[in-house]
């Protein structure tokens, strides 16, 4: 019986360490993914990051001329014919070729920009 | 590396985690991404559309200018067939009695088609078939 206890613990324990790893490796790509558009404003902060295979993450905040603070969140659901984007909760549109080229060039640069950064130094 | 029958094993068998979970973090997260971007490749090439725009500063541009207004913009985004380009052009269907002007190759046409739905025997046919195309190699 302790035998087993034992064992669930270790096993929790063990996909508890692996899930925050993974957490903490997006959290790492998003900052990454955030200065692929250029410099942060002053005050500002850009998050930018795979979530997962189909879904694709852009967080903004900004502080306006009257001081003050804004966020937007950007999901973009990729899905086998086109991109959606939902804002802030709100309902999924397609985007535009444009936006969705963008998009796709901002997705190469993310990966390649996170494996030079990150991942070639994990062995 | 031995299993229990003494057959030698490749390190290759062992799943990744069992040797190390930031190795095993490091590989669910590059292929997550690169299936995130082979589906993104995969995508066809679709139409114009209006609506929000992601903006892209390229990297190493000291002063970008994010248009932070588009983060605000509320502008409906219209569907791909919303937009009139993105459609085949039907043509107008002719309503009975209504006049329409049409090229003399088209009038033999009609005038044939007309003729054909009154045919009814087999000479009738091949005279009608005979109009139609001494009509269409006129004028050639």
């Amino acid at each position: 019986m302790i035998q087993k206890i034992f064992k669930t613990i270790l096993g929790n324990n063990k996909a508890e360490r692996e899930a925050e790893l993974y957490r903490d490796l997006i959290r790492h790509e998003a900052k990454i993914g955030g200065e692929l558009f250029g410099p942060i404003p002053k005050g500002g902060r850009r998050e930018f990051f795979c979530l997962d295979k189909r879904t694709w993450v852009w967080h903004e905040e900004w502080t306006d001329e009257n001081g003050q603070q804004h966020s937007k969140t950007t999901r973009y659901d990729v899905r086998p014919n086109a991109i959606f984007k939902a804002q802030d909760g709100s309902h999924y549109k397609p985007v535009s070729e444009q936006e969705a080229k963008h998009l796709k060039e901002a997705a190469l640069l993310y990966e390649k920009r996170i494996r030079t950064k990150i991942y070639n130094h994990i062995n | 590396m031995y299993t229990s029958n003494n057959n030698p094993i490749s390190p290759f068998e062992r799943a990744p985690e069992t040797v190390n979970p930031v190795l095993t973090a490091k590989f669910k997260r590059l292929s997550e991404v690169g299936e995130a971007i082979k589906l993104l490749n995969s995508l066809p090439n679709e139409k114009a559309n209006k609506g929000f725009v992601l903006p892209i500063v390229k990297f190493g541009n000291e002063n970008p200018e994010v248009d932070y207004s588009i983060y605000t913009s509320s502008e409906e985004v219209k569907t791909y067939e919303d937009i009139p380009e993105s459609k085949p052009q039907k043509e107008t269907p002719v309503k009975d009695g209504e006049e329409v002007d049409l090229t003399d190759n088209e009038k033999d046409s009609v005038v044939t088609i007309l003729d054909e739905d009154r045919l009814n025997s087999e000479e009738d046919r091949v005279a009608a078939a005979r109009r139609y195309v001494e009509a269409v190699t006129r004028d050639l």
